[in-house]
């Protein structure tokens, strides 16, 4: 009897929630140091100087009074999970970004630094 | 509840899922691109804050641009939304019939909070918007007239 109920209940779970997860991970890896920001001086550093030290932006932007050099990468996470007639999705996409701003000298006027992608998580919708 | 009855019980269970599975499913999709855009509304002064200012404030801009004489700093954030309900037979008549018995609809909704700074050639916040499209409840915003 009590074996019969265990059976029963095993095949209810696992007919019931044959759901699976699946995780994943996209990068987009540029591989800048932010470290290095304490090399720069705003007024004095020339932006041939910055790519010397960060290498190829990932995105140059022509401004009104100068240029933005971009340096990007992105961490995604996904989490999607499937169950009998529910299907839950959830995709986080986050940057680290570093945006230098020059004049119309190539002298570094500014800079910007935001350290996101260690905030993407994995997680169903909310 | 006796036993044949418990066993008759389980097995419809097992037989109702194995054919629902088949037959409805609802799709909960969500995709979030970027970090909470924060606006400091009273940090931002027209006329006074300095490009500097704004980026040790906020940090890098998602987007640069050039507006004119001007140069536009765009923090933004999107958010996506998909519902979708699928109502088919479990059974495929593909082979048999040239028909689908598929029903599905769904609604997709993307919100984007945004905040444009403005600066002027003295690198000065010349002007600002802030607009949170989070804020707008998921179904409200889908079915309104409002484009």
């Amino acid at each position: 009897m009590r074996l019969t109920s265990k059976i029963l209940a095993v095949l209810i779970i696992t007919t019931l929630l044959p759901g699976c997860i699946a995780l994943g991970k996209n990068k987009e890896f540029q591989p800048f140091d932010s470290t290095k920001l304490d090399k720069l001086v705003p007024g004095k550093t020339k932006a041939a100087e910055v790519t010397e030290i960060f290498g190829a932006p990932s995105e140059v932007v022509e401004l009104a009074n100068g240029n933005a050099y971009i340096y990007k990468r992105t961490v995604t996470k996904g989490t999607v999970c499937w169950l009998v007639l529910l299907t839950l999705g959830n995709a986080e996409k986050q940057h680290d970004q570093l945006v230098f701003f020059f004049d119309l000298h190539d002298t570094l006027t500014h800079y910007g630094l935001s350290l996101d992608a260690d905030k993407a998580k994995y997680e169903l919708p909310r | 509840m006796n036993c044949p009855a418990k066993i008759f019980t389980a097995f419809s269970l097992i037989a109702a899922s194995f054919f629902l599975s088949g037959c409805v499913s609802y799709q909960i999709s969500r995709y979030a691109e970027g970090n909470e855009v924060a606006f400091p509304n009273d940090r931002l002064e027209v006329g006074k804050t300095t490009l500097g200012e704004a980026l040790s404030l906020l940090g890098a801009p998602d987007k640069v641009a050039k507006a004119g004489l001007e140069d536009l700093l765009v923090y933004e954030r999107a958010l996506l939304y998909r519902n979708r309900l699928k109502v088919g037979l479990p059974i495929p008549l593909s082979s048999v019939i040239r028909t689908s018995l598929d029903a599905s609809a769904y609604g997709t909704l993307v919100r984007y909070d945004s905040l444009a700074l403005f600066f002027n050639s003295e690198r000065i916040l010349s002007h600002k918007t802030f607009q949170q499209g989070s804020s707008h409840p998921y179904l409200k915003t889908l079915f309104s007239s409002d484009q």
